[in-house]
């Protein structure tokens, strides 16, 4: 789910307002650990959560110390850990201290309480929030901590940055912090920031629960001023004017948003020559055409353009975002894809960008796959062109001449095995998202004549009694139905039958988004026995049209 | 309209009340959700209304009403 725009971030309508506008669809379970009064973050909290689709149940408490962390007692484990330690803390700790390794020491007490937490609830992800700037000395071990908070979470699958610091230097540390409220209230900003800094938390977490996959962009008055059907390519609004410069920087914000690993999508009712020519003959473009994964060109309505990109991205409609300048189109597809998130975006284009920044939260991928997501699914779409010279299914996956490869994960394979297991929710039989310590974990890499997909399904396996249980299957729905989960079970199951185990057990927690994994299931003749899905070891069931070793 | 006037506007606009009756004397505790939080909302209001600042002591140190509108008078004098 693309977030929506919030309707307010006013702390009078937030800490007031109780009508939801949404019906929650997913309920979270919050331990907020504070170094000020965050009390007054909860209705703020839960007012964002609800516009979102997400009803949230908090739990805060105030310490200064999170060596205290590990020792809370808890009934059930936490969603989410969220750590919002301050600035005004960290001063004061500054100048009690000797100096020495003080960034380091500072940066692991919060880091490593978190950690230590989720090793006792290991289903517990963690939020920090990093220091704000003050515009005090202070601000530069500040920001030194909040470099190794950078670093730590890259390597921390279960742990996110608030970016707090980015937060406060947009607003000005004038109008950020008040230190009349810090000290008459323990309030770490004005009380016309708390909004924003709610918000903040808001977008971080969803960003990871529900991440933003696919931008779909309109060209005419998006992309360029004007429209391109009546003027030609030379003279569109496009650099050169003060709205023109706007749109060469927003151009240069989606470019941006496909190193983080976003897949653009043009939409455009122009007629696709038409739509080409700014990319072929306009040189204040910044986009190239093969910046897009596909562009929808034509005159179908951008609600039926959008089902269309949906099926061939093959992403759901909750991981899209439209950005269209007309307010028709936006209308539309807000009544009739609700799903889609489709924010107002501001009619004067030189306010577009700092509008988006606020409302989208991208992670740097971790994996050179990720980072290459768009040009995969352009050579995905590629793929299935080609399918309509088939006249069967199976003479074109056939002509594909796909080789996977079947492997135990290498240590530098782990940041794409965390990519698939944290962002894959359509093909995720179980949702595990860490990997159980007696676990195994094997990889299959596929590649075919129109290029490399990578690292694209894992398994993680033990052997349990007789059997091969398979804690989770993850696989990347680029690589659907192509027969790539048959291959993978037929190397479990010749892996099962080495070992002398007759059976294979598969977890299967159904969620509202996973139901392929049944039709994966039953097309393997996995049968349902109490709590798992068994197999029988000895039947193997590869299609011809994939080799593998 | 006069200076008490404006205050009391304001306290009623800020704690949503229009229909509040407010006098010199009125306290916090005498009004149904007027809390620490939203008496920081009126405290913010108020210098925005009046163009001045509490001092930190004065944030929460008003007894009532009459103690704000003091304040706010004190900061006026040159």
């Amino acid at each position: 789910m693309a977030l929506r725009a919030p309707a307010s971030l006013s702390y009078a309508q937030l800490s007031k307002k109780t009508a939801h506008e949404t019906e929650a669809q997913r309920m979270l379970k919050i331990l907020v650990c504070a170094e000020f009064s965050a009390h007054v973050l909860v209705p703020l909290l839960e007012n964002l959560f609800a516009e979102q689709g997400v009803s949230v149940s908090l739990q805060v408490t105030e310490f200064s110390d999170p060596e205290l962390l590990p020792s809370l007692h808890l009934s059930e484990a936490p969603d989410y850990l969220c750590l919002l330690p301050t600035v005004q803390h960290l001063k004061l700790r500054q100048l009690k201290s000797d100096g020495s390794n003080f960034v380091e020491t500072e940066a692991q007490r919060w880091s490593g309480a978190g950690e230590l937490f989720c090793q006792r609830y290991p289903t517990t992800r963690i939020l920090l929030a990093n220091f704000a700037f003050t515009g005090e000395p202070i601000d530069e071990h500040a920001q030194a901590i909040n470099l190794c908070w950078n670093e730590w979470s890259r390597s921390n699958s279960t742990a996110q940055i608030v970016r707090l610091h980015q937060l406060s230097l947009m607003k000005g540390v004038e109008l950020w912090s008040d230190p009349r409220l810090w000290y008459a209230a323990r309030l770490p900003c004005t009380l016309d920031q708390l909004g924003a800094f709610a918000f903040e938390i808001v977008k971080t977490m969803l960003s990871r629960l529900f991440p933003l996959k696919v931008v779909v962009v309109d060209f005419d008055n998006t992309l360029w001023g004007g429209e391109i059907g009546d003027l030609d390519p030379t003279q569109i609004n496009l650099g050169g004017t003060p709205d023109g410069e706007a749109f060469v920087d927003f151009q240069f914000y989606l470019k941006e948003l496909i190193a983080q690993g976003i897949i653009l999508v043009g939409c455009t009712r122009n007629p696709r020559q038409v739509a080409e020519l700014p990319f072929k003959h306009n040189r204040q473009m910044v986009l190239a055409l093969s910046d897009f994964a596909h562009i929808e060109a034509g005159p179908d309505n951008k609600a039926t353009a959008l089902e269309k990109i949906r099926d061939l991205v093959n992403v759901g409609l909750d991981s899209m975002l439209f950005l269209d300048d007309s307010s028709f189109e936006r209308a539309l597809v807000q009544n009739l894809l609700p799903a889609v998130s489709t924010p107002e975006l501001p009619a004067d284009p030189a306010l577009r960008v700092a509008f988006l920044r606020q409302l989208i939260v991208t992670e740097a991928p971790l994996s050179s796959t990720g980072r290459e997501r768009n040009e995969l699914v352009r050579q995905n779409i590629a793929r299935q062109t080609e399918r309509q010279n088939y006249p069967t299914e199976s003479e074109f996956l056939c002509s594909l001449q796909m080789k996977a490869s079947i492997r135990p994960l290498l240590p530098a394979d782990r940041p794409r095995l965390v990519e698939l297991l944290e962002r894959t929710n359509q093909y995720n039989m179980s949702g595990l998202r860490l990997v159980p310590k007696d676990s195994q974990v094997l990889g299959l890499t596929l590649e075919d004549r129109f290029g490399h997909h990578g690292l694209v399904a894992v398994a993680l396996t033990h052997n349990e009694n007789d059997g091969l249980m398979i804690d989770n299957f993850v696989m990347s729905c680029r690589v659907a139905s192509r027969g790539v989960e048959e291959s993978f079970f037929n190397h479990l199951k010749l892996l099962a039958r080495q070992e002398g185990l007759a059976k294979m057990s598969m977890v299967y927690v159904p969620t509202e988004k996973n139901i392929h994994c049944l039709d994966i299931l039953r097309r393997n003749h996995f049968v349902k026995e109490s709590t798992a899905w068994i197999c029988d070891a000895a039947s193997p069931l590869a299609p011809h049209w994939v080799s593998y070793e | 309209m006069s200076e008490t006037e404006r205050l009391f506007r304001a306290i009623r606009e800020e704690l949503q009340l229009p229909d509040l009756v407010l006098t010199l004397a009125t306290t916090a505790n005498d009004v149904n959700g007027w809390d620490s939080m939203r008496h920081l909302q009126i405290i913010l209001r108020l210098e925005r209304e009046f163009g001045m600042k509490f001092a930190t002591r004065d944030i929460l140190g008003a007894r009532n009403v009459g103690e704000l509108y003091q304040l706010i008078q004190a900061a006026k004098r040159p």
